[in-house]
Formats: structure tokens, sequence, C-alpha cells
């Protein structure tokens, strides 16, 4: 029964891990019909950034974060910029492109500063016990960020002015520019908002798991996992999606050896999307 | 039409089967002229590749783009490989049945798969490469998994000369018959599926058969391609089937241009060698692959092989713009 | 801006032919020159294991100015330089391949060092032993295609595969942790499991330990918190982790401290790294392998060779010197067999009684476990993780059979 307890908890956990790391790409596709492969990268060079300012030059933590977010936000124009506007109708393009940023950003930083081992050290320390639960203070507060930062993204969806603009350029551009909603600058704020989710969840994951310039990939699997099986376009999906895959990943290894844990898993995923192609919520594209 | 006009119309047609002609030439030649026995396994690994990519078109055309095309390619490689490495089976008897098993898988899935419109297909792929890939290390005993396999049986001992020639010929063959597939009436049905699904149900076009069909004749010649990657390569292992593997041949493609049928072999030759030759870029060598893909994508936008058009493009413009000038000065 | 967009595409298309046409040529016609002994190395440049193929580019690179600085060796009074041909593995089995066959068919190395992943030394065996190259692995984790009789040219140089380091830790924690008597190890299931578990449970059980489980895990898990829930449910005194890179081993130290567990724990990365990872609270009762490249206690060829790297590169790791290790040692084997023939370097290798390497003196062994006499058995460097403190605790001697 303990065992069951503790590993409930700790599914719990890592499902609200990865929903936070995918809601910068989710945010991207649902809502700008953008796919992101730098997702991946930028979540990874974030971590690096934010250990950058605090151990290497011992800012607060905290500060680094935010410095970390701020820079990497702004990297969202640049991506705009260079690989989305230009290549609007093709995604394709813009999918190769992204992937050559990756390749440049994950190549920068393994010569750069891949040799060490790094780990960013935790935000919060300390264990929480209750009864069999034993969940590290940190996972608690990854756990928090990812719930709070999903509803304020699920708000502005809906009620602000600005996400609602978003949802209208990828419904219907020419539209949406009729009604004079600027793309380009919409589209670049969606970019900025996309890359700065990314850095948060780079940061805080970053204290987790160890900085490594290839980081990146394994979690962009996970959130192109959780937003295929969320729908695009929805995210009270995401959620849903978050728990199954979390679930899957924590609960599984216990049960049987790695190489069926994933099979399994993405077994259940391949089933669920013929059953239903569009994830849960997502609306038909 | 006038004289010249037939002549120049007769010479632009003959154009185009002379330069196969030209590069068929040069390809057989190619061993005497390079020295290195590794580049001549680089070129062999690329023609491998070059029928890997072009079936991934294949499918692609049907409306199907399928970012798990590189898990095809491993159950192709390791049929061949366990049943030749495990059971001491002869390459020859392997290589079709690698082939075979592929197509067999591709059929069964195929009809699931094959209900889900273009964007979930891909999704659905994506997931069924890494999911193959799983599968195939739960068998560890059999297939090694991530340690994979060692010791395939090669094909003529191995000489690089014989595979060389081995798999150009498997090579063209296969793009001949992908080549036909595409422009027979099968071929321009799919094609018809993948430009309005709707239009073509109405007129009773079985749509789920045929794209099924097209999964069915990509994966055969990608299962070919693996299990002729295996018994090249004697060692085979699942990480070099996986994500960054299909996701590298469409960039293939998508490179050389998914409208023209060598739009595959141009992408697959550009990205595959160059990076060889530069080797000496140890660390820094991806910043080539990405500075090359960042060039075609931003300079030549349909792809390498829209390159001929570009260029006459710009010749008609100068002959035009001289013409104005020479109009303009009288 | 069009016109310039097809300039500048047309300047590249000539610069790429320009560069590439001539390369395609040129390529394959080295000239062997004269006097040279030229060692190939297969290094990860650029993959998943980059960050430690990087480190050992940078030792191997320290190798190089080393013997430079030395004038070379002697062979049958001929003086030879040293010099080392590094090619990207890219981390991947194939990658493996091509770099092999470009260093032993291109270059026409007789000599090849550097493999440390298991599938990529059996693919790279598939070329050396066919072409008689002595090819000397840094690694081993036992299955079938990596080290033994059907690849008389293969040898283990880089300090011994994971049965000497696992060897090294738990006899090390035999000796000095009288109070376990049961222990949980963790193993990786990529295939190695089956080939590995007996040689473990063997070496656990000479010290009085019963294995209480074997834990695999898969090679692309993100969070290993069910696998250190596994490693504790049958509440073991102590756990082991035959192998791991310090974000796995690290990620269980940190997870089981979390959970109370005080045992020892046993891995095979420098403390230094673990203490990165797990952070200080979690970071005690360990036991790694590894040193301090500024310990005091180093060799004197370690502490020399510690040197060249850090005024090379700006730092030293423990990496730097392991790899340090394996080709300045291949090169006094070159020197020890008074010969560049493979064969002939093959049987004074088989034979030595003792090798130079920058830990000191070492036996040959492994002829019962590998079944070739082809391990250059290395003392295992212990080092330990104290209240967040890391020390190098002592050399351990092992045996072999």
């Amino acid at each position: 029964m303990e065992t069951v307890i503790s590993s409930l908890s700790s599914a719990l956990v890592l499902s609200s891990m990865y929903i936070l790391v995918s809601l910068g790409f989710a945010l991207l596709l649902s809502i700008m019909g953008i796919l992101n492969f730098a997702h991946g990268a930028i979540y990874m060079v974030a971590g690096y950034i934010c250990y950058q300012f605090s151990v290497e030059l011992g800012l607060n933590q905290w500060i680094s974060l935010i410095l970390s977010v701020v820079i990497v936000g702004l990297f969202g124009l640049f991506l705009e910029k260079f690989c989305f506007r230009p290549f609007l109708k093709d995604w394709f393009r813009a999918v190769v492109m992204t992937i050559a940023v990756t390749l440049i950003i994950e190549t920068t930083v393994n010569v750069t500063v891949g040799v060490y081992t790094r780990q960013l050290p935790l935000f919060i320390p300390g264990v929480f016990k209750a009864g069999a639960i034993s969940v590290s203070a940190e996972r608690i507060l990854t756990f928090i960020a990812g719930g709070v930062l999903l509803l304020l993204l699920t708000w502005f969806i809906r009620k602000a002015k600005m996400g609602q603009q978003m949802l209208a350029i990828a419904q219907n551009s020419e539209g949406a520019a009729f009604q004079g909603i600027d793309i380009n600058r919409v589209s670049a704020i969606a970019c900025v908002m996309g890359c700065a989710l990314a850095a948060i969840a780079g940061c805080l994951m970053g204290a987790l798991f160890q900085l490594s310039p290839y980081a990146g990939d394994s979690m962009l699997l996970k959130a192109i996992q959780i937003v295929i099986l969320s729908g695009i376009g929805s995210f009270g999906g995401i959620v849903f999606a978050g728990l199954i895959i979390g679930f899957i990943d924590a609960i599984l290894p216990l049960l049987t050896s790695g190489a069926i844990t994933q099979t399994v898993g993405v077994g259940i995923i391949i089933v669920l999307l013929l059953v239903r192609p569009q994830g849960f919520f997502g609306r038909e594209v | 039409m006038s004289e010249q006009q037939l002549s120049v119309k007769k010479q632009s047609r003959l154009v185009k089967p002379a330069i196969y002609a030209a590069v068929l030439v040069i390809l057989i030649i190619l061993p005497s002229i390079i020295q290195s026995s590794f580049l001549m396994y680089v070129f062999t690994l690329t023609l491998i590749y070059i029928i890997a990519a072009s079936s991934l078109r294949t499918i692609a055309l049907s409306g199907q783009v399928s970012l798990g095309h590189a898990g095809f390619m491993s159950i192709g490689a390791f049929t061949a490989g366990v049943l030749g490495q495990r059971f001491g089976w002869s390459p020859w008897a392997t290589l079709p049945l690698g082939a075979f098993a592929t197509m067999a898988i591709a059929i069964i899935v195929g009809y699931p798969f094959a209900r889900l419109r273009a964007i979930y297909f891909s999704m659905i792929s994506l997931f069924f490469g890494i999911g193959i890939l799983s599968l195939i290390s739960v068998f560890q005993k059999y297939t090694g998994g991530e340690n994979g396999l060692v010791g395939i049986p090669s094909l003529f001992a191995g000489s690089y000369l014989a595979n060389y020639y081995f798999f150009l010929g498997l090579t063209v063959i296969s793009l001949l018959i992908l080549w036909r597939f595409e422009s027979c009436r099968i071929g321009l049905k799919l094609k018809s599926i993948a430009q309005s699904h709707l239009l073509a149900s109405s007129i009773g076009v079985d749509e789920t058969g045929y794209r099924v069909m097209a999964l069915a004749v990509g994966c055969f010649f990608v299962g070919l391609a693996g299990a002729g990657f295996a018994h090249y390569n004697i060692a085979i292992s699942t990480s070099s089937f996986n994500l960054i593997a299909s996701t590298n041949l469409l960039i293939y493609v998508l490179l050389g241009g998914i409208g023209s049928f060598v739009g595959p072999i141009i992408g697959t030759v550009i990205l595959i060698i160059i990076p060889e030759l530069f080797r000496s870029l140890k660390s820094f060598s991806p910043y080539l692959s990405a500075g090359i893909m960042i060039l075609v994508i931003f300079l030549i936008p349909q792809g390498v092989t829209s390159l001929p058009q570009m260029i006459k493009g710009w010749i008609i413009k100068l002959r035009e713009s001289r013409y104005v000038n020479h109009d303009a000065r009288n | 801006m069009k016109r310039r967009k097809q300039l500048i595409l047309l300047v590249s298309i000539c610069l790429v032919l320009l560069v590439t046409l001539p390369m395609l040529t040129s390529c394959g016609n080295s000239k062997s020159e004269e006097n040279v002994v030229t060692i190939g190395a297969p290094v990860d440049f650029t993959g998943s294991s980059s960050a430690s193929g990087q480190l050992v580019y940078e030792g191997i690179q320290a190798v190089e100015e080393y013997f430079s600085q030395q004038g070379g060796i002697t062979i049958n009074g001929q003086k030879y330089s040293v010099k080392f041909t590094a090619e990207d593995t890219k981390s991947t089995a194939d990658g493996s391949v091509a770099a092999v066959k470009k260093l032993v068919n291109d270059d026409g190395l007789k000599i090849i060092v550097g493999q440390s992943t298991p599938y990529q030394i059996s693919a790279a065996n598939t070329i050396t032993g066919p072409a008689k190259v002595i090819n000397g692995v840094m690694y081993n984790t036992m299955t079938p295609g990596e080290l033994g009789p059907d690849f008389p040219y293969t040898f283990l140089i880089g300090g011994g595969g994971a049965v000497d380091a696992v060897t090294g830790l738990l006899t090390y924690g035999g000796n000095n942790y009288k109070d376990i008597k049961t222990v949980t190890i963790i193993i990786p299931d990529d295939g190695q499991i089956p080939y590995m578990e007996p040689v473990v449970k063997k070496i656990a059980e000479a010290q009085g330990w019963t294995v209480l489980d074997t834990i695999g895990w898969a090679t692309s898990t993100v969070d290993f918190t069910p696998i250190a829930q596994k490693a504790l449910a049958k509440n073991p005194d102590a756990i082991a982790m035959t192998t791991g890179w310090p974000g796995m081993i690290g990620s269980i130290l940190q997870l089981v401290r979390q959970a109370g567990f005080e045992g020892l724990v046993m891995g095979t990365n420098p403390a230094e790294d673990i203490l990165a990872v797990a952070g200080a609270e979690a970071s005690t009762n360990y036991i790694g392998i590894g040193d301090t490249p500024t310990d005091p206690n180093l060799p004197a060829k370690a502490k020399e060779f510690g040197q060249i790297v850090q005024n090379k590169f700006g730092h030293c790791l423990f990496y730097n010197l392991w790899a340090c290790n394996a080709y300045y040692t291949i090169v006094g084997i070159v020197e020890g067999a008074q010969s560049t023939d493979p064969t002939a370097i093959k049987n004074y290798w088989e034979n030595a009684q003792a090798i130079d390497s920058i830990w000191g003196t070492c036996p040959m062994g492994g002829l019962e476990t590998y079944g070739v006499r082809h391990d250059v058995i290395m003392p295992v460097p212990i080092c330990g993780l104290t209240n967040g403190q890391a020390t190098f605790l002592s050399w351990q001697e092992i045996t072999v059979p």
C-alpha cells in the first residue's frame, strides 16, 4: 500500500513536470500553428544560462532564473523573425529551420561548457514527508509552477485580448489581418511567451536533472507526445495527456523492464491516437 | 510549330536522359577515380540512403508524411540481422526477406493508420518509429537491443567493389520501380488522393486501399535499404534508426525538393557526403550541416532540384534585360 | 534583394564545389611517413557522449605534446615521433564503423585506441579483427562482441571495464564497510544484463554480501524515481550501480537520500561529478571511482599529465587523466614491443609481465573472465563523498582472473 501511495504521488509530480515542459511548445503549436522543434534546445540553454548567472557569477538563483527567462524570451523575437515569419505557409521549411537552430545551439553549448558536469542547485531545499509520501520540495515547486502556469495560459487564451488575437491568427490569418490585428507583432509576442515558458521549465528542471547539451531532445519528445495526445488547440487536454504520460513513465518501470515500459507507453499512445486522432479535446485540423 | 521550335523541343527532351546517362557513367567508373575505400564506403551508404529517402517521398506523395521511416528501416535491418547473425541464414535470403517483412508490417499497420488524415498520420508514424525500436529492444536476447547485432554476414564477403556495384544496381532498379509506380495509373490516383481526398472519394477511388498500397511499396524499399544496411555495415544498433534518423531522412527529401523525383537523391547526396568530407571539423561539424540546411532553405525555397529552373529563369531575365537595354538605347 | 540572394547562392555553390571536389580525389592518398608511429583514435566528438569525447581528445593532445617534448620513442635504435589521428564516431554504432574504416582503411593505421561504448566496440571489432589491427578499447560490459578469443587483436586498456571497476568498488566496500550484509545492484538494460549480472553477483558474494535484487534501467530514462523506488523496495544495506553517468548515479543518490535511505551507495563516477548533481545534502556515504587531479597523492606521471592538460586547456578533470592514461600506455606498449607491427605488439602485450601506465606499473590478466589475457589490470582509484565533501580515499588493487 505504501509503495502504491508513493508511486502515485511521484507519478503526479512527474506529470506536472512534463506539463510544465510542454507548455511553451503547446502555446506555439495550438495557438500559432507553429511547430517549434527548437523548443528542446531553448529549454536546455535556459538552464545553462541560469547556471552561468547563479553559480559562476554568484547572483541569487531566483534572479538568475528571471534573467535567463528574459534573455531566452528575447531570443523568441529572433526565432519569429528568421524562422517563422519567412515560412508562414510552409511548415516543412520552418521545421527544418528550427532543427538547424537546434543544432547550432546544442553544438555551441557542447563545445563551450558541455564537458563540465553541472546541475543547478536546488531552488528550495528540503523534503516534504507525509506518511508514505516523500517528495522533495523542489519537485513540489515544479508541480506548483506547472499548475499555475497552465492556469495562467488557459486564462490568457480565453480571456485576454492578446490571447484571442493569437487564436484568430491561427484559425484564419487573413481574416485576422482584416480585423486589424498586427500579425507580426502578435506572432512575435507569442514566440517570446513560448520561449519564456520553455526557459522557466528549463531552469526549474535544471535543478532536478543534470544539465547536458542534449537534454532538450528527450524533453521535446515528451512535449510532442503530450500535445499530440491532448489535441491541438486544447489546454485542458494537456492535463489529461500529461497525467497519462506521467503515470506511464512513473509507474510502468516499477512493474516491468525498461524496454517494455517504453513499448507499452508508446503502444498506449498509438491506440489512443487511432481511436481519437484529434486528441482528447483538440479541434479538427 | 516552326522547324526551329520543334528542334528546340527535341533537344530539350534529350537533355534530361542525357544527364542521367552521364551521371550513370560517372558512377560506374567512380571506383577507379576515387582511391579511398573509405569514400567508397560512404558512397555505398549514400546509395542505401537514397533508396530510403526516395521511398519516403513515394509515401509522402499520397499525402502521408511519415516521421517514423527509420523505424521501418530498422524492421528490415533487424530481420536481416537476426536471421543472418543469430540463425545463420544466407544474406541473399535475408535481404529480400527484410524487405518483405517490412512491407508486411506496413500493410498491417497501414490500414488503421491510413484512415488518419495528413498531420495525424505524421504524428502516429512518429510514435510508431519510436515504438518499433522499443519493441526490438524488448527482444534483446535476439536483437541485442541498444547494443545491437554485430557480425551480420555480408554480401560478396565484404568486397568494397562488389558491394558498391551491387548497391548501385539495386538503387537504380529500385528508383526505376518507384518512378514507374509514381507515373503509372496507380501513382496518379495516389497523387489525386493527396490533392483532394473529398474529390477523390467522390469519383469512387478507394482512398484507404491506395494509401496502404503507397505505404506498402514505400516500406518495401526502405526495408530493402535497411536489410542492405545491415549486410553492408555488418553491425547495427537501434541507435541508428531513432527519431533523429527519421528526421534526417525527411530533411534529405525536403532539401532536395519534394516536388521532384530526384529531389531526395540530391538531398541525400549533399547531406551525407559533404559532412563526411569535412570530418576534420570534429566537434564543430554540426555547424556545417546546420549551415547547409539554412543556406538551402533560404536561397533555394523549392529544394535543390529547382535549381536548374531557377538558373534558367535568371538566364532568361538576363537576356531580356539586355534586349530591353538594346531597345531603350534605340 | 533577390539579385543579392542569387549572387550569394551562386558564390556559395562555387565555393562548395571548389572545396569538395579536390577533397574527393585526395582522400586515401596518405603517404606513410618515415619514423612516425601514428595511432588512431575514434572519439565521440558529436552526439550524446560528446562531453566525455571532448575530454578524451584533450587527453590525446596532452599525450601527443608529452611525447613530442620527450623527442618521441625509440624502436630498434631509431627515433620515432608519436602522432594521433582522431575521427568522429558521432556516438553511434555506424558512426563508429565509419570512423574506424577511415582510420584503418584510408589512413592505414595499425593501432587504434578509444572506443568506450559496447555497441561501438563490437562494431569496430568487425573491422579491426579481419584487418589485424590492434584495437585498444577503453571499456567493457561483458557482451559477446566486445572482447574475447574471437578478437585476438582487441585489448582492454582504459583501466578495465565494468568488471574491473565493479571489482575495485565492491572490494573496497567490502573491506571498509563491515556492516553490509545485503546489496541491490543496478545495471543498464541495454543488453548487458545477462552477461554482467552473474559476474557482479560473484564479486558481491565474494565480499560476503547477498544480492537482493538486480534492477535494470532503460538508457533513455529521464526520471529515475521509479528506479530508486525499486532499488529500496527490498531494504538493502547498500546499493551498487555498475555503470552510469553523473546525471543517473547522482540522481539515484539524491532520490534514495530523500527517501530516507542512509546506507552506502556505490557508483562508478567521480565524487565531484556526483556532488555537482546530487547536491551537498545528499552527497554522503557514497563511494565512486575517480581521483581529483589536484590530489597531492597522485602518482608522479599522472601529476605530470594533469599539469600538461591544465596548461593547455585551463582545466583538468578525471576523464582527461583517464584518456591520458590509455594513450600514454599504448605508446609504452609499442615501445616495449620494439615494433610497429600489430602481430608483434599483440604477442608482446599478451605475455607482458608489467605494463607502464600513469597510475604505475600494472599486470596483465583476465584470462578466466574474458577468455584472453588482454586486460591491463590497473588499480582502481576510490573516491568518496562525506557530508558534501569529495575526497580521495585510496587506490584499490584488484585481481581479475
